[in-house]
């Protein structure tokens, strides 16, 4: 119980609030202008985004609300935040096909989130640059609440 | 359903009125410094007014996804309420984070 009434040390972890215009702009512009670069690649990025793109909404919109409250968003970040979560959707999904007898499941977590690590870090990467560039100043300074 | 689709919008757009009347109200709790009344009040209000836009977009859009799930109507009612107070929510600890940054940086340029 004492742990959970002590205040941090002083002094307080900064955070950040989040510029609501950039941050929703971002999170659409981010994967669709990641495919209008890169589509050309066996119109892969084009199934990727058809694909991949309700679970980054579902996931990385509260992923990326939580980071960015903690840190600047920077983009490297939040790249290497897109493949940590990656990694821990197809570790989870490992003992969920074991679980439910489904041989395919495995087969097409590998397939899904293999490519997730791939694309989820690039979306991401994106984001942050878009992020980044048009927050306006009041959101990118740190703040002890 | 169609019942069901004004009830969802009069509670939808009576929860962002009661929320953003809330911003407002905390602004002048908070304008009730002298040294800071000015920026309270005109932040409460520019936060309020962006809320209220945004949040009407976001009740609407929400609402315009009971459509699509005609076949189960009191669940399709109950889930677009519930995201929509959810995202009002959100939306309200925002206009509350902000509005607290911009005194908390008045208070600092003015000491």
């Amino acid at each position: 119980m004492r742990t959970l009434i002590t205040p941090p040390p002083v002094p307080y972890p900064p955070h950040y609030i989040i510029d609501p215009v950039a941050f929703f702009g971002a999170l659409i512009a981010a994967p669709l202008l990641f495919t209008a670069l890169s589509f050309w690649a066996l119109f892969i990025p084009v199934f990727a985004l058809f694909l991949g793109g309700p679970l980054y909404l579902v996931i990385g919109t509260p992923v990326l609300l939580w980071h960015l409250r903690h840190n600047d968003g920077d983009p490297h970040d939040l790249s290497f935040l897109a493949f940590v979560i990656m990694v821990a959707a197809l570790v989870l999904s490992a003992p969920l096909a074991a679980l439910s007898d489904e041989d395919e499941l495995l087969s097409l977590s590998f397939g899904y989130f293999g490519f997730g690590m791939i694309f989820a870090p690039a979306w991401a990467y994106v984001f942050g640059r878009i992020y980044q560039h048009f927050r306006r100043d009041f959101y990118a300074k740190p703040r002890p609440f | 359903m169609f019942s069901l689709a004004l009830l969802y919008i009069a509670l939808g757009f009576a929860g962002l009125v009661a929320l953003a009347t809330m911003i407002l109200r905390i602004g002048t709790l908070l304008g009730d410094c002298p040294q800071s009344r000015a920026t309270a009040r005109a932040g409460a209000v520019t936060i309020a007014t962006g809320f209220c836009a945004i949040g009407a977009g976001g009740v609407i859009l929400i609402g315009a996804a009971l459509q699509l799930f005609e076949h189960a109507p009191f669940a399709s009612f109950l889930g677009a309420l519930g995201f929509a107070a959810l995202c009002l929510g959100l939306g309200f600890t925002q206009a509350v984070g902000t509005l607290r940054a911009l005194m908390y940086d008045a208070k600092r340029i003015a000491a």
